[in-house]
C-alpha cells in the first residue's frame, strides 16, 4: 500500500508522523504500527535492501518466522553489498532461533558475521554468541 | 521520489495513494504493509 506525502500537499502528515527531514520513508504493519523508518537518500540497492529488511521486521514481530527468514535471506543473497545485509544476516539467524530454539544458529552466524562483515556493528553484537575455545 | 524512480527502473507501476487513513484501512483488511513516502522534491 504505497502512499505519497508531499510537503506542499500534506504538511500535517509531517507533524503527525514526525517526519523531520526528506526523504523519509516509513513502513507500517497491517495494524498501522511503524516498523521501519528510513531518513535521507539511499542508493537504489540500499533502499531496496532496507525496505526488504523492513518487511522481514514486520513478519518477525508478528511471529511469521518463515516469512521473516525469507525476507532477510533475500537481503543477504540479493543485496549482500548493501548496508542492510549484516543486520539481515543477524536477524535471519535470530528468526531461525526463534522458530527452532536451536542455539547453534547463533554461534554460526557470529562466525559468519565476523568473517563476512568484520567491521559491522552486527558482528560486534554477535560476539557473545561466538563459541568459546 | 526515490520509490517511484526505482519502480520506473524496474519497469513496475506503482499505484500511489494520497489518503493515508484509507491505506491503513485497506492494509488491515488485506494484511498488507503500508509504505509512506515523504518528499519535498519539486513536482
Amino acid at each position: 500500500m504505497p502512499v505519497e506525502a508531499h510537503i506542499k500537499e500534506h504538511p500535517a502528515w509531517f507533524h503527525r508522523f514526525e517526519a523531520v527531514w526528506t526523504p523519509t520513508v516509513l513502513l507500517f504493519d497491517s495494524d498501522g504500527k511503524e516498523r521501519s523508518r528510513l531518513e535521507g537518500y539511499l542508493t537504489n540497492t540500499d533502499f531496496m535492501a532496507a525496505l526488504t529488511s523492513g518487511l522481514g521486521r514486520i513478519a518477525f514481530v508478528h511471529k511469521k518466522y518463515a516469512d521473516a527468514e525469507r525476507w532477510y535471506d533475500d537481503v543477504v543473497t540479493r543485496f549482500g553489498q548493501s548496508h542492510s545485509a549484516p543486520g539481515a544476516m543477524y536477524w535471519r539467524a535470530v528468526t531461525r532461533y526463534s522458530a527452532t530454539h536451536d542455539h547453534t544458529v547463533l554461534s554460526k552466524v557470529a562466525e559468519e558475521l565476523r568473517t563476512t562483515y568484520p567491521s559491522s556493528v552486527w558482528a560486534s553484537k554477535a560476539i557473545p554468541w561466538l563459541s568459546k575455545g | 521520489m526515490q520509490s517511484t524512480i526505482i519502480a520506473q527502473e524496474m519497469n513496475m507501476a506503482v499505484n500511489w495513494s494520497k489518503d493515508v487513513d484509507q491505506a491503513f484501512a485497506a492494509a488491515k483488511e488485506r494484511d498488507r504493509a503500508v509504505l509512506l513516502d515523504f518528499s519535498a522534491a519539486p513536482a
